[in-house]
């Protein structure tokens, strides 16, 4: 990660290198292949298009996950689901437990992983496993980094939760036992 | 929100399992981005690259 041509490359002629991160975050957050394919190559061409607004020896490859955030969400508006879900409610009847030794299994992870909202999917990929600051994801995502935190945090429990692993209160928080037994009764109610 | 109250072994027990959840995590971005990208995509920063270049040179 060399920043000392950064500033002065062309920023088109580096995207080349940043597909890959690109395309595995595109996966991450769609959970679908082909949907991440189209998601790229949309923000490809954007990023094209607007490749003056980027600042040279700024952070591309966060100017590009922040396009490609940007224009799955803007598609998801648009043909959202006729039933709103931020918080994976739909998902709460799903319970993996874990193997014996307590470890978990990756497919049985992947599973919970798939039923976390979108949102939820966006910051742990972005903090957990890409490797970003809350910073940097905060800027991405448009929020706040308070914003960031608490929302990684909720994603977390959420997680714990449809991995059955959040069963002894106090796991991540004390608040966890109520707020599973409002979910649950949100999710009851409307499901 | 206090992570780490009074209670050391279950937090010794939601350590382990926040562990494994980041692992997992990273898992899943991981094995996303040890797949081969497409040609596609490359070919059509090339196409970019090349209608610029034919703009550019056309006359004004």
């Amino acid at each position: 990660m060399s920043s000392v041509s950064a500033a002065d490359a062309d920023p088109r002629d580096q995207l080349v290198e940043h597909l890959r991160p690109l395309r595995a975050f595109a996966i991450s957050l769609t959970r679908n292949v082909a949907a991440a394919d189209d998601l790229v190559q949309d923000t490809i061409l954007k990023a094209w298009a607007s490749i003056d607004k980027f600042q040279r020896g700024s952070n591309l490859q966060a100017w590009l996950f922040t396009i490609l955030r940007n224009t799955y969400y803007s598609s998801l508006r648009k043909s959202r689901r006729e039933v709103s879900d931020p918080d994976g409610a739909h998902a709460a009847g799903l319970s993996v437990k874990p193997d014996h030794d307590g470890r978990m299994a990756f497919t049985d992870f992947l599973r919970a992983f798939d039923t976390l909202s979108d949102e939820h999917r966006e910051v742990l990929i972005l903090v957990g496993a890409s490797g970003f600051s809350t910073e940097e994801a905060a800027e991405m995502m448009g929020v706040a980094p308070g914003t960031v935190k608490s929302r990684a945090s909720r994603a977390r429990k959420r997680l714990a939760h449809l991995l059955g692993l959040a069963e002894g209160e106090g796991m991540f928080s004390g608040i966890d036992a109520i707020t599973d037994a409002v979910i649950g009764r949100g999710a009851a109610a409307t499901g | 929100m206090r992570n780490h109250g009074s209670r050391p072994e279950q937090d010794g027990q939601s350590d382990q399992i926040k562990a494994q959840i980041e692992e997992n995590l990273k898992r899943v971005y991981q094995s996303a981005l040890v797949e081969e990208v497409p040609d596609r995509f490359k070919l059509l920063l090339e196409q970019l690259k090349n209608k610029d270049a034919e703009k550019n040179e056309a006359p004004k």
